[in-house]
């Protein structure tokens, strides 16, 4: 088994861990290292600038903005009742599904030929900055509507 | 000339980065930097009406890596989503303007609108489906804050169900983005139709891959049966917000990329997996306009029949354009483009009702035609227009759409599309009647009339319904027609 | 090296599909919210691997990485911002379980 499959594997293991887990603090630091499985994948797939970006990102910044949020909502968490049993299911149903995709997703793959006249040489810079610069724009609207949601949600004690 | 339409979307966004500051020296002058952009970029769409020449949407980006601004850009279609989407948000702030008289947060609440503008503009300016993916979810975040916004506990309860709903639904967008990569080599517009039209093409893929893609924006068009978050939604927000967020917030992210969609499967004509995913989309609205009209008849509160009345119309769009052919095509266009105008008059006239009488309950709401006089007229024109009545807009929509489907064969949608409009105008009559006209009720006879500010937007909205409906023959030949004709 | 993608790539899909499921099904059974943003985390993975599983079989990696870094972005404002209107909730209702929002009702 390649480093790949295992990391891989390391990846739905752990993010079905952090799906399962009791406490949310368990959760968040799961998915924390479903993330850094998932940017050494990229890492090793030849997308540093991706591996980059998740890491820092989504193992960072997002495990710090749930991690804040569960300690803000801790005293509500006791009385949410979940049902067990249907958590305990969930690997069951995924190994199935999983049994399923693997005979059963021949024609998909074959359809689905990559369309091998897209080799470029282009460097990541000039491809986002170049071709992509609507992507950069939507970006930057992101942050601004991202900023702006954030301050309507969270009053100051003057507003009304 | 090649217009950039670059502009559509920066300068509002500039606006929404500029209100909140501006707003610390007097919320005032966030309200007018908002209604004056958002006027500016209405005047300037529509002039660009006469002056427009059909750039090429289905190019290539240019070979070399030059930088240029020319990932926006519009065929006709865009273009008439501009017009729809600055002349519903500069109709909402001016009217919250007046509405929200003493709300010291106008600066955030005016950033948020320019900021949704700014990103439907995005939308459907953008040439490849990664870009619009982005800008949906920019118009969604704004949508969160702004549905959420009163701090009610409404408010908050619709603004999460919006938000579970539709974060998966963006994900199956993504994930069709990556088949479409995948299988085309890119993410435009113009690769997906040079790799349909292919000799070589293989039809299940493109389909999957559209297929996948569509369910996303059913989500977020509200489509049955992916309708939950909607009435809830559109109840709970502040009665601006559900103007702007029925009115065009569901158009520009769902209906448009469904339209697109809708077009692009139609340019492989004979396939049949193609035609089988048309005939899910026109079941998936037939369905729609089915349990909307159905639903709104079991409704008490006005917003809530509003609501369903929405998901009814959407799916007149949806069948249409499944239909596929050039007159199905150019009527789902005009229907957009009128439901637009008199959802938004309607939204618009029930926050004037539930400020004057303080309730939407249709139950308690009788004989408010002789205190609201100007409020019954314009809403009388803009539910006879959805319920399709000569020579109103809508009639004339819905007409072509019925017609569309009788000819191209599709008999049993054209008659449940007849019977559905018949059932809309049996109950737009009856909530008409019990809510404005009859007896006016004692706890009601003090209620005066909506303000001229707040008045303004939907008597433009009416009067822009009587003149489509009259004017319809130029428009159509000049507008909707060529909009149709436009091939991925 | 082509070959060896091409095996590969039933592999990344595999997994791929396998995480966006697990996110889907976490959704499902949740009742608190902050394990419904986990479900919707781990959706958004799964389609961040399928991303560069295409531009790796079609040998575009700078393509795929400016969507996936585009896409990275994209979803964590989306996730801030859900997570700011959970704790809004939190203060408004005092509670997290999605069961218990149901007042809309019609």
């Amino acid at each position: 088994m390649s480093l790949h499959t295992f990391l891989l594997g390391l990846i739905v293991v752990f993010g079905l861990g952090a799906a399962m887990a009791r406490s949310l603090l368990a959760c968040g630091i799961s998915l924390a290292v479903a993330s850094v499985a998932l940017s050494l994948v990229l890492f090793e797939m030849g997308a540093p600038w991706a591996g980059i970006f998740e890491l820092s990102v989504c193992a960072g910044l997002i495990t710090v903005l749930f991690i804040s949020t569960v300690t803000i909502v801790r005293p509500g968490e006791d009385f949410v009742k979940e049902d067990r049993l249907r958590f305990y299911a969930m690997p069951v149903f995924l190994a199935l599904f999983g049994l399923a995709f693997w005979l059963f997703s021949e024609p998909l793959t074959t359809a689905l030929v990559p369309a091998g006249t897209a080799r470029s040489c282009a460097s990541f810079g000039q491809v986002m900055w170049n071709w992509r610069f609507g992507d950069i724009a939507g970006q930057l609207c992101m942050f601004a509507a991202g900023v702006l949601a954030v301050k309507a949600f969270f009053r100051g004690k003057n507003d009304a | 000339m090649t217009i950039s339409y670059f502009s559509f979307v920066s300068i509002p966004a500039l606006a929404a980065l500029a209100c909140p500051f501006v707003a610390k020296l007097k919320p005032r002058y966030a309200d007018m930097i908002s209604g004056s952009a958002l006027l500016a970029g209405l005047i300037t769409a529509v002039s660009y009406i006469w002056e427009f020449h059909q750039p090429v949407m289905a190019a290539l980006p240019p070979a070399d890596l030059t930088f240029n601004l020319e990932v926006f850009r519009s065929d006709i279609f865009s273009l008439l989503m501009i017009i729809a989407i600055y002349l519903v948000a500069a109709a909402v702030a001016f009217f919250s303007i007046f509405h929200r008289r003493q709300d010291s947060r106008a600066g955030i609440w005016q950033g948020l609108l320019l900021m949704s503008a700014a990103a439907m503009s995005g939308i459907v300016s953008a040439r490849d489906f990664f870009t619009l993916y982005v800008f949906v979810e920019v118009a969604a975040v704004a949508a969160y804050a702004l549905i959420a916004f009163d701090d009610t506990a409404e408010g908050i309860e619709g603004a999460l169900k919006y938000f579970f709903m539709s974060a998966p639904a963006s994900a199956f967008i993504l994930l069709g983005v990556a088949l479409l990569m995948l299988y085309t080599g890119g993410v435009s517009f113009a690769h997906l139709s040079r790799a349909a039209s292919a000799s070589a093409a293989n039809e299940t893929a493109v389909v999957v891959i559209l297929g996948v893609m569509a369910c996303g924006f059913m989500v977020k068009a509200g489509l049955v049966p992916f309708h939950g978050w909607t009435p809830d939604a559109y109840q709970s927000a502040p009665a601006p917000v559900s103007a702007l967020l029925s009115g065009i917030v569901t158009k520009a992210a769902g209906v448009y990329a469904l339209v697109r969609i809708a077009m692009a499967l139609k340019s492989m004509p004979g396939n049949v997996a193609a035609a089988a995913a048309c005939n899910g989309l026109m079941f998936f609205g037939g369905l729609s306009i089915v349990v909307g009209a159905l639903g709104a008849l079991r409704q008490r509160d006005f917003k809530r029949m509003l609501a369903f009345s929405s998901i009814s119309q959407v799916g007149y769009i949806v069948l249409a354009a499944g239909a596929g052919t050039p007159l199905a095509m150019a009527g789902a266009i005009f229907h957009l483009f009128n439901h637009t105008t008199f959802k938004a008059s309607l939204f618009l006239n029930s926050a004037a009702i539930e400020k004057q009488t303080g309730t939407t309950d249709m139950k308690s709401l009788s004989g408010l035609e002789t205190r609201m006089p100007w409020t019954a007229l314009t809403s009388s024109i803009a539910m006879l227009s959805t319920a399709g009545i000569p020579p109103l807009s809508g009639f004339w929509s819905k007409a072509i759409i019925i017609f569309a489907l009788w000819k191209a064969g599709f008999h049993g949608y054209a008659v449940i599309a007849t019977l559905a409009s018949v059932l809309t105008l049996a109950y737009f009559i009856v909530m008409q009647s019990r809510v404005f006209f009859g007896k006016t009720p004692e706890h009601l006879l003090q209620v005066r009339e909506a303000e001229f500010g707040m008045l303004v937007p939907v008597i433009v909205f009416s009067a822009i319904i009587v003149a489509l409906g009259l004017y319809f023959p130029i428009l159509f030949t000049g507008m909707a027609w060529p909009a149709a004709r436009t091939v991925l | 090296m082509p070959d060896n993608i091409m095996c590969l790539l039933p592999v990344n899909w595999f997994f791929a599909a396998l995480l966006f499921v697990s996110g889907i099904c976490c959704m499902l059974v949740s009742r608190n919210m902050l394990r419904l943003v986990i479900g919707v985390e781990l959706i958004a993975k799964g389609c961040l691997l399928a991303i560069i599983a295409s531009g790796q079989a079609l040998g575009n990696m700078a393509l795929a990485q400016s969507i996936a870094v585009t896409a990275i972005v994209v979803e964590v404002v989306v996730v801030a911002a859900g997570l700011a209107l959970i704790v809004r909730a939190y203060a408004r209702t005092g509670t997290v379980d999605i069961w218990k929002f149901d007042k809309l009702k019609g």
